[in-house]
C-alpha cells in the first residue's frame, strides 16, 4: 500500500475509530477500572465471583440456556434454511420476507406478545381450555419454558439466514454429481451437502449462543424471579445492591465469553464470506 | 478396476427411443432416437440450447422425459433412480467435492457402494495412476490446476467401472492448448477402459477428433448421425455443412441444357444438380486458386489473406459476386498471394456437395 493511500484510509476510518473509542472502549476501560479499584486496587470482586453461589448458579444457568437455545435454533432452523435454499426461487423471496418480518419488530414488543399468549388468561390457555384439553390454566408464563420458547423464536431468523447464506453458495450440481456416483438422495445430503453447510450452520449457532448469553428483557419479563440470567444479575447489582464493582466483574465474564466465542466463530465461519 | 484388466470390461449399448422433453413452451428435445453401440465413443454436437444436456440429463435420471424411453443393454432404466443406473458423469465445471481431498473424491463412488475406506482409497490411487496424478492424492481440489481437476473428475467417474460414461463439455473451461492435449488423453483413456462414452460438445473440431460417430443436433432435433468423415464429407443439410468445418454454401439453379448447374455468383459446373437440390457446398480445400492467365475457372480477386502456418486461407470475391473462402496448403518457405491478386478459382464437380434443405 502506498503512503498516500494509507493516509486516506486513516482519514476515512477516523470517525468510526473515534466513535468506537468513545462509546465502547472508554466505558469498557471504566468497567475494568471499576472492577479492580474501590478506590484502591483490590481483587475483592473477583474473589466474590469465585465464592458467590448465586453468581455461579446464574452463570451456569445462563450458559446452559444460551446453549440450549442455540441448539434448538440449529435443530429447528437448519431444515427451514434447507427448504428455503432448495425451493424454487420464485417463492423464496416470499418466505424470506416472512422470516424477516419479526426482525422489524422490537424484542420488547415480541416479548410482550409472548406474555399475552402464555399468560393465565392468555390465548394458549384459552384455546387449551376451550378444546377441553385442560381443566384450569397451565402455568407457562414465568417459567424456563417461556424463556426458551421466546428466545428461540427471536433468534431463529438469524440462524435461518446464516444457514441459508451458506447453503445457497453450495453448487447444486455437486449433489447431482454425488447421485451419479452412487449416492442415494439421503447419502448425497449427508456426505456432500451437510458437511459443506456445516460451517455456516455452526457460525449461526455461535451467533445465537453469543446473543443468547446477553439476553435481558426476555428472561426478565417471561422468566420471573426464578429464571434470572447473567444480564439480569448485572442489572440487579447495578440498580438494587449498588455493587458496581461486582457488576463490572460479571460484565467482564460476559465479555470474555463473547470474545472466546467470536474466536471460535472465525474458525468455523465459511472463509469466503469473511475474506471477501 | 480398468487399469488391472485393461480393455477387459466392455461398455453397454444404449438405446434412445422417441425421447421428447418439453419445458413450458420450449421443446428442448424432440423425437430423439438413437442406438449407441457398446464401447462406442459417440458425440452429441450442436450449438448451445440444442438439447444435448437434456439427453444426458434424461440418461442420468435427472429429469423424467415428457415421453419416450431409454434402455441400457436392453433393460429399460426409467424406473431406476440416478444412483442405481451405474453411469459415470463428468461435468463441465468438474464438480469435485471441495471438502474432500483428491483421493477422497475418487474413492467416493466406491465408498457409496459400501467399500471400506482403506481398499477404496487404494483403488482410487490405482486409477489416479492411470490419469498420472498419483502424487496429488492428498491435495484439496482448490489446489489443482484446471487440467488436473479435469483428470480427477474423469478418474472419479470411471473408478466404479460404469457401463456408460457421460461427459458434458468437459473441456469447455480449459484453454486451447490444454484442451487439445486433453482430447488425446480422453481418447486414450477410453480405449484403455473400453466403456461406452457419450460426449457432449459444441466444438466441431473436438467432435471430429474424438468420435467414432457424431450426432449433429439443432433446436432439439437430430439433423444427422454419422462418422466424422461422413459428417464432414457428406453433410445432408445446410446447417450441418456450415456447422462442421468451414464451408461455402451458395444457391444453385439447373442449367438450361440439363447437364450443368449454375452456382449463383460463381458460375456453371459441368454436372447436373440432383433433384431437389437448392445449394452447393464448396469446402475451402477443394477450391483451387490459379494465377496463370487463361487457366480454367472463374475470375476472382483476393480480398483478404489469413496466415495459419500450415495453411493459408483466402477470402476471395468472384467477378460474379460470390464471396468464397479458399484454403491452400503452404509448403515450408512458400509464399502466399497478396491481397488484390487476380486469380481463377477452379473446382472439380465431384467435390461439390449438393444440399436440399
Ligand atoms: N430446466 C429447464 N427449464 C426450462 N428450460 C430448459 C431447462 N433445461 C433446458 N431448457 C431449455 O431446453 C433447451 C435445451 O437445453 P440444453 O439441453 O441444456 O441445451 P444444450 O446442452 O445443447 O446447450 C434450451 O432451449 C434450454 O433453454
Ligand atoms: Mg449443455
Amino acid at each position: 500500500m502506498t503512503r498516500r493511500r494509507s493516509v486516506q484510509l486513516a482519514l476515512m476510518l477516523a470517525p468510526a475509530v473515534a466513535l468506537i473509542g468513545l462509546l465502547f472502549l472508554y466505558p469498557l476501560f471504566g468497567i475494568l477500572k471499576l472492577s479492580l479499584f474501590n478506590p484502591a486496587f483490590t481483587l475483592e470482586s473477583f474473589d466474590k465471583l469465585r465464592s458467590s453461589p448465586v453468581a455461579a448458579l446464574v452463570m451456569q444457568r445462563t450458559f446452559l440456556l444460551a446453549l440450549t437455545v442455540a441448539v434448538l435454533c440449529f435443530v429447528l432452523g437448519y431444515p427451514i434454511a434447507y427448504f428455503l435454499a432448495t425451493m424454487r426461487p420464485r417463492w423464496r423471496a416470499f418466505f424470506l420476507y416472512l422470516i424477516l418480518l419479526p426482525f422489524w419488530i422490537s424484542v420488547l414488543i415480541r416479548t410482550y406478545t409472548w406474555m399475552v399468549l402464555l399468560g393465565r388468561e392468555g390465548l394458549v390457555n384459552g384455546a387449551l381450555h376451550g378444546l377441553g384439553i385442560t381443566d384450569g390454566p397451565v402455568q407457562m408464563l414465568f417459567t424456563g419454558f417461556a424463556v426458551h420458547l421466546a428466545m428461540v423464536q427471536i433468534l431463529m431468523p438469524i440462524m435461518i439466514l446464516t444457514c441459508f447464506a451458506a447453503m445457497v453458495e453450495i453448487d447444486p450440481q455437486l449433489v447431482k454429481a454425488a447421485r451419479t456416483l452412487g449416492a442415494s438422495p439421503w447419502k448425497a445430503f449427508a456426505t456432500v451437502f451437510f458437511p459443506m453447510s456445516l460451517g455456516g450452520a455452526a457460525a449461526g449457532a455461535i451467533i445465537c449462543f453469543i446473543l443468547g448469553l446477553g439476553f435481558y428483557v426476555t428472561p426478565a419479563l417471561l422468566g420471573g424471579r426464578r429464571n434470572i440470567m447473567l444480564a439480569n444479575l448485572i442489572d440487579f447489582e447495578v440498580h438494587q445492591t449498588l455493587n458496581w464493582s461486582f457488576a463490572s466483574v460479571l460484565a467482564l465474564v460476559l465479555l470474555a465469553a463473547t470474545l472466546v466465542l467470536l474466536g471460535l466463530f472465525r474458525l468455523v465461519a465459511p472463509e469466503r464470506r469473511l475474506h471477501g | 478396476m480398468a487399469s488391472t484388466e485393461a480393455g477387459g470390461s466392455k461398455g453397454a449399448a444404449v438405446v434412445f427411443r422417441g425421447l421428447r422433453q418439453v419445458y413450458g413452451a420450449t421443446v428442448a428435445l424432440e423425437e430423439f432416437t438413437l442406438d449407441v453401440a457398446a464401447g462406442e465413443f459417440l458425440t452429441l454436437l450442436g450449438p448451445s440450447g440444442s438439447g444435448k444436456t437434456t439427453v444426458l440429463n434424461a440418461l442420468a435420471g435427472f429429469i423424467d422425459v415428457t415421453s419416450g424411453h431409454i434402455a441400457i443393454d436392453g433393460v429399460p432404466i426409467s424406473d431406476l433412480p440416478t444412483e442405481k443406473r451405474n453411469i459415470g458423469m463428468v461435468f463441465q465445471n468438474y464438480s469435485l467435492f471441495p471438502h474432500l481431498d483428491v483421493l477422497g473424491n475418487v474413492a467416493f463412488p466406491l465408498r457409496m457402494r459400501g467399500m471400506a475406506k482403506r481398499p477404496a482409497r487404494a483403488l482410487a490411487r490405482d486409477v489416479l495412476r492411470l490419469v498420472r496424478l498419483e502424487d496429488l492424492g492428498l491435495r484439496m481440489p482448490h489446489q489443482l490446476s484446471g487440467g488436473q481437476k479435469q483428470r480427477v473428475a474423469f478418474a472419479r467417474a470411471i473408478v466404479f467401472e460404469p457401463r456408460v460414461l457421460l461427459m458434458d463439455e468437459p473441456l469447455g473451461a480449459l484453454d486451447l492448448k490444454l484442451r487439445e492435449a486433453m482430447q488425446l488423453e480422453i481418447k486414450q483413456f477410453q480405449r484403455q477402459i473400453g466403456c461406452t462414452v457419450i460426449y457432449v460438445t459444441h466444438d466441431q473440431g473436438e467432435a471430429l477428433t474424438l468420435s467414432d460417430r457424431i450426432v449433429v443436433m439443432d433446436k432439439g432435433r437430430v439433423l444427422q448421425v454419422g462418422t466424422p468423415r461422413a459428417i464432414y464429407d457428406a453433410p445432408r443439410t445446410r446447417f450441418v455443412a456450415e456447422f462442421i468445418g468451414t464451408n461455402n454454401v451458395l444457391p444453385i439453379a439447373a442449367g438450361a441444357d440439363g447437364t450443368t448447374t449454375i452456382v449463383e455468383g460463381f458460375g456453371p459446373l459441368a454436372v447436373a444438380p440432383p433433384a431437389g437440390a437448392r445449394w452447393a457446398a464448396l469446402r475451402p480445400e477443394v477450391l483451387r486458386a490459379v494465377t496463370r492467365d487463361g487457366a480454367p475457372g472463374r475470375a476472382a480477386t483476393i480480398a483478404d489473406v489469413i496466415f495459419l502456418g500450415d495453411l493459408v486461407r483466402y477470402a476471395a470475391r468472384c467477378d460474379g459476386g460470390a464471396e468464397l473462402v479458399l484454403a491452400e496448403r503452404r509448403l515450408p518457405g512458400g509464399g502466399a498471394h497478396p491481397a488484390g491478386t487476380r486469380i481463377a478459382i477452379d473446382v472439380r464437380p465431384e467435390d461439390v456437395v449438393f444440399l436440399r434443405e
